[in-house]
């Protein structure tokens, strides 16, 4: 399992077939394809938190999760051209301009710019794109230093590594919960695979008859 | 209650005077940085409160009942909420920069402004904004200090409905909204050909009335002539988005006619026969549309060109203008309000006339077809269907319709036209694809994905496109 280089990346851009086709779209320049990754920039959908209604974000509990979802997140749309102000340990869910669609052997990663990790944004913690997603992905801004960041829409903030994976040709791999996100996308928690799980570690093995574990 | 008239009065005055007041705090109180387009905070608000500004200043307004005044200052609430509802939280910033593109293309840039505001109401619909406010000021201040506040600034507020990414069927929809300022810009020409076209038939329509009412004849035939004029500015501005936005305003019509009754033509009667609306049948509207964009050739040029695709189920997306079965069962006029006593008469005359007024129409649709191309030529529709075809194929594979393919990994940035023809086609072609009712909540996912897609498509080519320009800007 590589990292594909800027040639192999370049070749699987040029795919004709969608379903093994390596999507970023629209680059504004061919300069965003780097020696083996891909610069990617701000989108205009942001989701802020806001400091009232929760006292705290108990995933495991459904009914906190329903409520997270609707009192601690405002969402914003930002005109291009009109800056954003991060300030000093403030998260903040942003989006990719960028659409992206993986073919089913390549998944991605996604990582800072060197440049602004030294001012203290920090862009991604959830780094992995799985094979196969089709769509914009959001991303976790952070502030980690003692001053504002200025952000502006369409800036490159982050960039893309690819690595080839072995799969059987033509098999998507990547069923995930996200169906083609153009915008920032609250976390998601709650699934009809996860439920009993979430609920198993918040309360055991109540109900029918036994005690919690 | 009986209260000393004075002091009634100078209540009303007090209250108008607190009302200015509470007016200007609220306007000042908009964030200007929501405002999708300048023209909403350099214009609209700009307007509002040299207003509300000269009225504060007592010496200034004319003589009149208190009461005149609380109640234009009522009214100007409604505009401030206008301005109140110009926010980018619910209108998509790249729409409006779009819509603003166009209009700039077919207005100029000194001709008449816009700005974008949010509406409750299902469908668009356009205001004269500044026309509207010297109206409500008419009767408070004099005219000099009326035209001093307006001077040139005519300004237009286009009302898009809410959460307007969602309501992808309507985009094209906007492109009809602007007919009607292009009407009041050319007005002397339309009125012209309208004079020209209805002069027959409305005098056959004064012969009826004479025969009914000697004496009401020329009342009514007002009122008709209001109707005729209303339902003239329509067909036009109909018109005017199947030449701007091609098919795609013509599946937009015929989605909003879903639900409704399609043979009806809509009067609504009022006293004064300035405010009479009233509206074509849908099916009337859509078959001149299929008529003057010549949807039957599209269809064709359409098959022909989609056969390349090695998808046979985009193959068929153009048979969608054959599944648009336009009936020919019997149009009626309806009128409202029942209590309007001339009503009975009225739509018992243009019932009659049924046939010779929809000839009139498609003449007078005729000549403002041939002007609208004298003046607009280069800045009509002209789709190219291969590039709606490469949109397609995107789309039929969950990816952004933003790109023609030109061999380079950037591509060219879609055209707004071109985007939203692809999107009316395939989202159209899957409604109209599946009756059964099992399939409905997946087509409902699908729509949703479609329009999601559509929309950042919209925001990513509008993008790359002034991107591309930056060099040349600089």
């Amino acid at each position: 399992m590589g990292i594909l280089h800027r040639d192999t990346i370049i070749e699987k851009m040029k795919e004709s077939d969608y379903s093994k086709k390596l999507m970023v779209t629209p680059l504004l320049s061919n300069d965003q394809i780097g020696p083996a990754s891909i610069d990617i920039r701000l989108g205009s959908s942001i989701i802020v938190s806001r400091k009232t209604y929760m006292e705290s974000q108990d995933v495991t509990d459904p009914e906190i999760v329903r409520q997270i979802e609707k009192r601690l997140y405002s969402r914003i749309r930002l005109k291009y051209h009109e800056k954003f102000v991060l300030h000093p340990n403030e998260l903040i869910l942003g989006v990719t301009f960028e659409y992206i669609s993986l073919p089913y052997d390549i998944f991605g990663a996604i990582a800072s710019r060197s440049s602004w990790g030294r001012l203290g944004l920090v862009i991604a913690t959830a780094s992995i794109v799985q094979p196969g997603f089709k769509g914009c992905l959001t991303l976790e801004l952070a502030n980690l230093s003692e001053s504002p960041i200025v952000l502006y829409p369409g800036l490159l903030i982050g960039q893309i590594i690819f690595h080839e994976v072995p799969a059987k040709a033509g098999k998507a791999i990547y069923e995930g919960r996200y169906d083609c996100p153009t915008e920032a996308g609250l976390p998601q928690f709650f699934s009809k695979k996860l439920d009993n799980e979430m609920i198993f570690w918040r309360k055991g093995l109540k109900g029918k008859g036994q005690k919690g574990a | 209650m009986n209260m000393d008239e004075s002091f009634e009065k100078a209540a009303i005055f007090s209250k108008s005077l607190a009302l200015i007041d509470k007016a200007e705090e609220r306007i000042l109180q908009i964030d200007d940085g929501l405002f999708p387009t300048t023209e909403t905070s350099e214009i609209a608000r700009e307007l509002l409160l040299s207003a509300l500004k000269k009225i504060k200043n007592l010496d200034s307004l004319r003589p009149m009942d208190p009461s005149v005044l609380y109640n234009r200052l009522i009214s100007i609430q409604s505009l401030i909420e206008n301005v109140e509802g110009s926010t980018i939280n619910h209108i998509s910033w790249p729409l409006v920069s779009y819509c603003n593109d166009l209009w700039d293309s077919f207005f100029g840039l000194s001709g008449p402004r816009i700005f974008y505001t949010l509406t409750h109401e299902h469908n668009y619909y356009i205001s004269p904004f500044s026309s509207q406010l010297a109206t409500l000021l008419s009767d408070i201040l004099p005219s000099v200090d009326i035209d001093n506040i307006i001077g040139n600034r005519k300004l237009y507020c286009l009302h898009l409905s809410s959460l307007e990414e969602t309501n992808l069927p309507l985009y094209a929809n906007i492109a009809h909204e602007f007919g009607h300022p292009l009407y009041n810009i050319h007005r002397d020409d339309f009125f012209n050909i309208w004079d020209k076209r209805f002069n027959d038939i409305h005098n056959n329509i004064f012969t009826l009335l004479e025969t009914l009412d000697k004496g009401q004849a020329p009342r009514l035939m007002v009122r008709i002539k209001a109707i005729t004029l209303s339902i003239a500015k329509e067909l036009l501005a109909d018109l005017f988005a199947a030449l701007v936005m091609g098919p795609a305003f013509f599946l937009s019509l015929f989605e909003m006619s879903w639900g409704g009754n399609s043979s009806t033509w809509p009067i609504l009667l009022s006293p004064i026969s300035y405010n009479i609306t009233a509206y074509p049948s849908f099916n009337f509207r859509l078959k001149c549309i299929r008529d003057f964009i010549n949807i039957g050739k599209f269809e064709e040029d359409a098959k022909k060109e989609f056969s390349k695709i090695n998808d046979t189920r985009l193959q068929k997306v153009s048979s969608v203008f054959s599944k648009i079965a336009i009936t020919d069962e019997t149009e009626r006029f309806l009128a409202r309000p029942e209590s309007d006593y001339d009503r009975p008469t009225i739509i018992g005359v243009l019932n009659e006339i049924m046939d010779k007024l929809k000839d009139s129409y498609n003449l007078f649709l005729e000549n403002c077809n041939g002007l609208i191309n004298r003046e607009y030529k280069d800045k009509l529709s002209s789709l190219n269907l291969h590039n709606i075809s490469e949109l397609l194929i995107r789309l039929e594979n969950d990816i952004l319709p933003n790109i023609i393919p030109d061999g380079t990994l950037l591509g060219n940035p879609a055209e707004f036209q071109t985007i939203l023809n692809s999107s009316a086609l395939y989202r159209l072609n899957i409604l109209l694809e599946e009756t059964n009712h099992e399939a409905i909540e997946k087509v409902s996912r699908n729509i949703e994905k479609i329009e999601r897609l559509t929309a950042k498509a919209l925001e990513v080519s509008y993008v790359q496109r002034k991107f591309s320009l930056r060099d040349v800007e600089r």
